[in-house]
């Protein structure tokens, strides 16, 4: 079949067509982040105004001057790493076993539903709840029973450790219903006669999983691991319910740091240089792991 | 006969509704409330109490002056954003807004509340008899100015009072602690009665929770009852890393932990409200103004057990707190929001109001015989009255400083960890005052 050229007519209708839309892109993404990076330039108080140009100061200030924004960074990037890897293997692993053709339909609708509870209550809800009803030493119930078999309260306002492993454990719960649904449809939509071939060369369940169905829903992981790592990265809700970035600095992500700096210290030009940075990272992190896990290629 | 009754009782009919015009009219001063018929204004209030009181009257302000008003109700935080962000951009988004006491500094400097004082001697917008502005106890009108000007107008007066449970006090035969050392030695009865299984409740509680408007602002508060202030704002110099710093931190972190109950570190002000109407606190310092949380018979199980006097002071006096009424620089209707104001403030409905929230700014309503019926107990008044006249410094320096929200959450990010256990008390004023030093202050060992 011949494959008409398009004109330049043809172009510039496309063009016109698009842009609407692109320039509602444009306005909604591009305008703001162009401002934050203007007023990162400068030394903005909003009960000092006006910000005076200061170039590349915030930034310095920030990567060298700043451990507390150091220790956000890096908090944040753990932190999301961690509950990303972990609610993969789970979705992952619920996911294999509500696509497995052993569990019927009728009891695969109802774990689905049953999972997305969790998923369809807004996130700061669920905070409220985790902070006050389960983790709270004297309200509620994980450290009610705890105590009824005299095992020790878990308090997250004490030491290094309990806050981030608390807000973990809840994130895990929560967003790992998004994970199982991305890997869910990825898994129904592998070609039966793959597993078919593979029962009939007599493959184990293990062997059947790693390497029929890895493979084949690799891109489909990569993509729920790249949306859920960007989501992670930008948690906010949680951690400022729970623990409000506490104890000390302990639980601070850059999302805290930037607020707090903008809207209780009115530092607006050093909280938009701290999310310039972030932005930046993200950016970086994202592109090298699509990188690593050769995305394109497998698209293509 | 019959004819001329009717007659008698048209006229009578006719006085009785003039007299009810006139009444009304006088009532509510001798200005033209019409004079600004057809304006709409935009409000912006903090969520809490007394404003659900407010919105709910604000129908009877339309219905007085014609003007249409907005009123939109936001948690506090984001109450504050939200007008920061209005005064900065200059947009006059808010024609009025609350403005609660340590933010009076922040928005007052870089001029984006209106000076008030114009509004006020100006006699086509203003009934000075009838508004009565000397009803204010001059410390709490002094709340509502920043430098010269009147900026905003109080509307409640709020200060810390130590609640107490008088049935566990008669029952181990305890009086409220007075002075720093008192509390101490209650809070360690009370505990040692928790343990001989004589109580349930936990001794005491302030807030640890890091926040400048958590623990933050109970540690400073405390601190300046005890005469101490972590910095001086107008020197630039931190204090925090000092012996009586770090005897101060040592006090009130000792105190959460030892007598407090465990996981309190967590706690925002909500959830010690929670604990102790559930009853499961003997003492806590905290806000006059929430009494209405523990004596509410259908949720409290305290209500009618609380005790209220002032907190334990010793060389010092209580920050004042007060939420005011503010017209925002750059809003385009300023003479029909100063009517708004004055509305909202007026003697009015702050009489009518004041049995439903409980700490009024104006003096005279504290002898209203409604308002005594609505309050707990003549104690509480007297406590409140008491600290009015004697227990409150208007001039608290940390307060009225746009940095204080910034060195607040700093140094109650370090009483945090001490809480935590993951500092000594010593480590974490030493990080503190790194932390202030850092933003521009000076210590004073130099």
């Amino acid at each position: 079949m011949r494959i008409q050229r398009t004109t330049q007519e043809d172009r510039r209708f496309i063009l016109w067509s698009i842009f609407p839309s692109l320039f509602a892109v444009v306005l909604v993404g591009g305008v703001p982040v162009l401002y934050t990076f203007i007023l990162s330039l400068k030394d903005y108080q909003l009960i000092k105004p006006p910000g005076v140009y200061i170039g590349l100061g915030n930034y310095i200030d920030l990567l060298m001057n700043n451990p507390r924004y150091i220790h956000a960074l890096l908090f944040t990037i753990l932190f999301a790493a961690g509950a990303v890897v972990i609610e993969i293997v789970i979705g992952f692993l619920v996911a294999y076993v509500l696509a497995d053709e052993e569990v019927t339909s009728r009891y695969s609708s109802f774990i689905r539903t049953l999972i997305l509870i969790p998923f369809v209550v807004a996130p700061v809800v669920v905070s409220y709840t985790y902070k006050t009803l389960i983790y709270d030493v004297t309200f509620g119930y994980l450290n009610y029973f705890l105590q009824l078999v005299h095992l020790p309260v878990f308090d997250l306002s004490q030491g290094i450790y309990n806050a981030p492993i608390g807000i973990l454990i809840m994130e895990v719960i929560l967003r790992t219903p998004f994970v199982t649904l991305i890997l869910f449809a990825g898994i129904s939509s592998i070609d039966a006669s793959i597993f078919d071939a593979g029962a009939i060369d007599g493959v184990s369940w293990w062997k059947r999983m790693y390497l029929l169905t890895l493979p084949n829903i690799k891109p489909i992981i990569v993509v729920a691991f790249a949306f859920r790592f960007m989501d992670a990265l930008k948690m906010f809700d949680e951690i400022y319910v729970i623990t409000g970035g506490g104890p000390g600095y302990v639980t601070e992500n850059v999302s805290i740091f930037a607020v707090r700096y903008g809207f209780e210290y009115f530092r607006m030009g050093y909280a938009a240089a701290s999310a310039f940075i972030f932005l930046i990272v993200v950016l970086v992190l994202i592109m090298s792991f699509l990188k690593w896990s050769k995305f394109e290629e497998e698209m293509v | 006969m019959k004819k001329f009754g009717g007659l008698v009782l048209f006229i009578f009919g006719i006085l009785l509704i003039c007299q009810v015009a006139t009444g009304a009219e006088s009532n509510w001063g001798n200005i033209d409330w019409m004079q600004f018929k057809g304006t709409q204004l935009n409000v912006l209030a903090t969520s809490m109490p007394v404003s659900e009181v407010y919105k709910s009257k604000i129908a009877e302000f339309e219905a007085l002056t014609g003007i249409k008003v907005n009123f939109e109700l936001l948690n506090d935080v984001d109450r504050k954003k939200k007008q920061l962000v209005d005064y900065a951009s200059g947009m006059g988004e808010y024609d009025v807004a609350n403005v609660g006491f340590s933010n009076r500094e922040e928005f007052a400097q870089p001029g984006y509340m209106e000076s008030l004082q114009p509004y006020l001697d100006n006699p086509k917008l203003t009934d000075r008899d009838w508004y009565n502005i000397d009803d204010y106890p001059r410390d709490v009108l002094a709340g509502g100015i920043s430098g010269d000007k009147l900026v905003m107008i109080p509307f409640t007066a709020e200060y810390f009072l130590l609640w107490y449970r008088k049935d566990i006090f008669s029952q181990l035969n305890l009086t409220p602690p007075k002075t720093p050392t008192e509390l101490k030695a209650v809070a360690a009865k009370l505990e040692e009665a928790r343990k001989d299984g004589k109580i349930e409740e936990f001794a005491f509680i302030e807030r640890t929770m890091s926040g400048s408007s958590e623990g933050g602002w109970n540690l400073f508060c405390t601190a300046h009852r005890l005469g101490f202030d972590f910095v001086d704002f107008k020197d630039m110099v931190s204090y925090a890393n000092t012996p009586k710093g770090i005897e101060i931190m040592s006090f009130y972190t000792d105190l959460c932990k030892q007598y407090g109950p465990p996981g309190s570190a967590n706690w925002t002000w909500t959830d010690i409200g929670a604990a102790a109407a559930q009853g499961k606190l003997a003492m806590v310092v905290g806000g006059n103004a929430s009494y209405a949380y523990l004596e509410d018979k259908n949720t409290s199980k305290v209500a009618g057990k609380m005790g209220y006097v002032p907190p334990p002071m010793e060389n010092g006096k209580d920050p004042l707190w007060i939420w005011g009424w503010a017209i925002n620089a750059k809003s385009k209707n300023k003479e029909a929001a100063w009517l708004l104001v004055q509305w909202l403030t007026s003697p009015n409905l702050i009489t009518g109001m004041a049995p439903l929230y409980g700490c009024p700014a104006r003096k005279s309503v504290y002898s209203l015989p409604e308002y005594i019926e609505a309050m707990p107990s003549q104690e509480f008044i007297d406590s409140q009255l008491w600290m009015m006249e004697n227990g409150i410094d208007p001039d608290t320096q940390f307060l009225l400083t746009p940095m204080y929200g910034e060195v607040a959450d700093l140094v109650s990010k370090e009483m945090n960890a001490v809480v935590a256990g993951i500092k000594t008390v010593e480590q974490a004023c030493q990080d503190a005052e790194a932390a202030l030093i850092k933003i521009g202050f000076k210590s004073s060992a130099q």
